[in-house]
């Protein structure tokens, strides 16, 4: 009888929480203006307790907003490094609209990532710097790190769950078949609706995203131990999706998924081949186990293709998102993640073992 | 074989059992598990994929034959529209692009320039 009593007051809390959630703050750590184009912004956070010379920028998707690098406090990945004393830079893309139907991946590649490294290395007065990049960022920052001349000031490149070679995943036999058309798309959307791509993304697990997200946060108000902050924050960040610039969209589906271009050699932005082989940099290749969107067998050609010598491989459970975002992240990824950095970050380029690591 | 007859309940297997209410619970979230792994197959399929192929193009295509009838109407009636307004943001953009242009050749003339040597201090007047 008690159950029935307090179901009304449960179903109403998480509602509550539902309904809440836009007040959720996210993204709080504090941070400068560096540099702003169009409607990409380079933010600085800066750390008390520096240690690492060599700075670290941040590249997240297209698709969504790079807050999830700073979820909330005590749970964010840019809290973790400025701990640990990084020099931190967020690249974000900002929100595009109509007026950036023209950015295609060679304006993210060939520009804004190279402008915003050009900044990164002036406001910190370094030399190097280490790129984090994560999904479709990651991507974006391997197709910069093959383009960068022999004198690049990238030392180091952290890549986390990036879609390389998509021959065999979910995206391509939704996207890659012929009946897709892609140019109707882009061409009736100067910007792709956040929204749409948000919907496409859930319908890859249509029950865990539609319906086991509410249940197992009812679960946890009926069982006393909701944590009101960690879903809102989350939750809120999932449902913020910037649209996708067409052009960009356009190139991403066709070049990434139609053609699988990257992994085979045959991008070419702005009359430049994309050659892996032409990546140096020290390389950290981070997968998840239960990753849908950028499965690890995705991911795995791309370490055969590179020329570093000093690359590892790391491969954690948890999903494309929760890998680095969730619950156990603070303890079963972040630390490694900081630990490869510090070896690396050193005043002396050459201090770090080169090895290849799995 | 001769069938057993049905043993009694021990308190170990009540207890494992749970009351009523849980034993609903756990039935339910096995349903919602069978029911994921269900369409997570199904959403992996050609046909599912043949569908939502002609299914996106039927939804784009009706957001434009829309976002078309408002535009009309909207240049009908001589009132700016959005595309007006995109129009100039993109002029906007391209201003801004040049300014980045030349932000960065003045970014690679510091690099290849020599720093400047430190300035005297001036020396005072004399009274």
């Amino acid at each position: 009888m008690s159950q029935l009593t307090s179901l009304p007051r449960q179903l109403a809390e998480t509602a509550n929480i539902v309904l809440t959630t836009g007040d959720a703050v996210i993204g709080a750590t504090p941070k400068d203006i560096v540099w702003t184009h169009r409607k990409v912004t380079l933010w600085r956070y800066r750390s008390a307790v520096r240690r690492h010379p060599v700075p670290v920028l941040l590249i997240f998707a297209l698709i969504n907003r790079p807050d999830i690098f700073d979820l909330r406090p005590g749970n964010s990945f840019v809290e973790h490094l400025l701990e640990d004393g990084y020099d931190v830079f967020l690249l974000d893309w900002g929100v595009p609209d109509d007026e950036d139907a023209d950015m295609g991946l060679a304006n993210y590649v060939c520009d804004e990532i190279p402008w915003s490294v050009r900044e990164v290395l002036v406001a910190s007065g370094q030399r190097e710097l280490s790129i984090i990049g994560w999904c479709i960022g990651a991507t974006l920052s391997a197709m910069y790190a093959t383009l960068e001349p022999d004198d690049s000031p990238l030392r180091n490149l952290v890549l986390l769950t990036m879609p390389v070679d998509t021959g065999v995943s979910l995206y391509t036999t939704w996207v890659g078949r012929d009946s897709f058309d892609v140019d109707q798309v882009a061409d009736a959307f100067t910007a792709v609706p956040g929204g749409l791509v948000d919907i496409a993304n859930k319908m890859m697990k249509p029950v865990a995203n539609f319906v086991t997200t509410y249940r197992k946060l009812f679960d946890s108000v009926r069982a006393g131990t909701a944590n009101r902050v960690a879903y809102q924050s989350m939750a809120k960040w999932v449902a913020d999706n910037p649209p996708f610039p067409s052009a960009a969209y356009r190139e991403w589906i066709t070049w990434m998924y139609k053609e699988n271009r990257l992994i085979r050699g045959l991008l070419r932005l702005r009359g430049r081949r994309v050659d892996l082989a032409q990546i140096t940099a020290n390389v950290l290749v981070v997968t998840a186990g239960a990753d849908h969107i950028a499965p690890r067998h995705t991911t795995m050609p791309f370490l055969d293709a590179i020329s570093s010598v000093d690359v590892s491989h790391l491969d954690r459970p948890g999903g494309h998102i929760g890998l680095m975002a969730g619950s156990k992240a603070r303890k079963e990824t972040w630390p490694h993640i900081t630990d490869w950095l510090g070896q690396h970050s050193g005043a002396d380029r050459d201090t770090a073992p080169k090895r290849r690591s799995t | 074989m001769v069938a057993q007859p049905p043993s009694e309940p021990t308190e170990a297997s009540t207890a494992r059992a749970g009351t009523p209410a849980e034993q609903i619970q756990r039935l339910y979230e096995d349903a919602e598990y069978r029911a994921s792994e269900a369409m997570e197959g199904l959403v992996a399929s050609n046909g599912f994929a043949e569908l939502l192929s002609l299914l996106t193009s039927n939804v784009v295509a009706l957001i434009k034959v829309g976002g078309d009838a408002a535009d009309t109407l909207i240049r009908t009636l001589r009132l700016a529209g959005r595309s007006d307004v995109a129009r100039l943001s993109r002029q906007l953009a391209r201003t801004e692009d040049k300014l980045e242009l030349v932000l960065q050749e003045l970014r690679l003339l510091q690099d290849r320039e020599p720093p400047p040597p430190p300035r005297r201090p001036m020396p005072r007047a004399k009274p």
